[in-house]
């Protein structure tokens, strides 16, 4: 009888503790997630530890760089492709 | 279709007194991601005077609604602005997505105590957090958001173990 007392005021306090109304904000950024953690493996992070090592603006300046060239090779492919479709 | 360039949005955004801040793919690249991206994000602030001036920056960009078909009666001004919230461009420099609100953001004024500064190009401007982006990402609940996450993580725990 007093273990079951025990049991009910227990499971009255954890009932006090939870509030079914409550609203659950975003978890923490690093909060782990096995689906993310999966991934994570297969990140290259000497790349990143080479990028932090870098000021923001040397950050965007190689951004743009990488972008601008690689929309210049897309866009002579496109114009190759163009020329070939014609022939 | 060319990728959006950071630099020409900065030359028109920050000298047009513009309220923004820089999310998404370029503010994981300026936090240290090596991921490309093609799209300029940012959320704007939705004061009446920052549409005004959003309207006359990005006029002259010929900004028109990206995937929509061509020809429709699309017009940049105050009022399309009032009638939406967020929208996805194509414009003269790119790809630019203007949101007002965002999951796990809000709008500008939620989103700002969540930014810093940062200089880039000669001009400074507003950049979300690395850790309020990655909550920006998870909130989307996109499967392809999954690889960037954990490179955005990577990069969490790689810039805290420097900071050590």
């Amino acid at each position: 009888m007093q273990e079951q007392e025990n049991i009910n005021d227990a499971s009255r306090s954890n009932d006090r503790r939870e509030n079914p109304d409550e609203i659950i904000g975003l978890a923490a950024a690093d909060a782990p997630d096995p689906l993310i953690e999966a991934f994570k493996k297969d990140v290259d992070r000497t790349l990143l530890i080479a990028n932090l090592r870098k000021s923001v603006d040397q950050r965007a300046r190689q951004m743009q760089s990488f972008l601008r060239a690689r929309d210049a090779v897309r866009g002579a492919a496109w114009r190759q492709k163009g020329r070939a479709s014609l022939s | 279709m060319e990728s959006a360039d950071l630099e020409k949005a900065l030359q028109v955004f920050v000298p047009g007194g513009i309220e923004f801040i820089l999310i998404g793919g370029w503010a994981a690249a300026l936090h240290g991601s090596a991921r490309s991206t093609i799209d300029v994000d940012v959320v704007y602030a939705r004061r009446r005077e920052n549409l005004r001036r959003l309207v006359t920056a990005i006029v002259p960009l010929a900004p028109y609604l990206r995937g929509a078909p061509a020809g429709l009666p699309f017009v940049w001004d105050e009022q399309t602005l009032r009638n939406g919230l967020n929208f996805t461009l194509t414009t003269s420099m790119g790809n630019l997505d203007l949101l007002g609100e965002v999951p796990g953001g809000g709008t500008y004024d939620q989103l700002l105590p969540h930014s810093i500064e940062m200089q880039a190009f000669g001009f400074t401007f507003r950049c979300v957090t690395l850790e309020k982006l990655i909550q920006l990402k998870r909130a989307a609940g996109r499967p392809k958001d999954l690889e960037p996450i954990a490179e955005l993580q990577a990069l969490l725990e790689e810039r805290r173990k420097m900071e050590e």
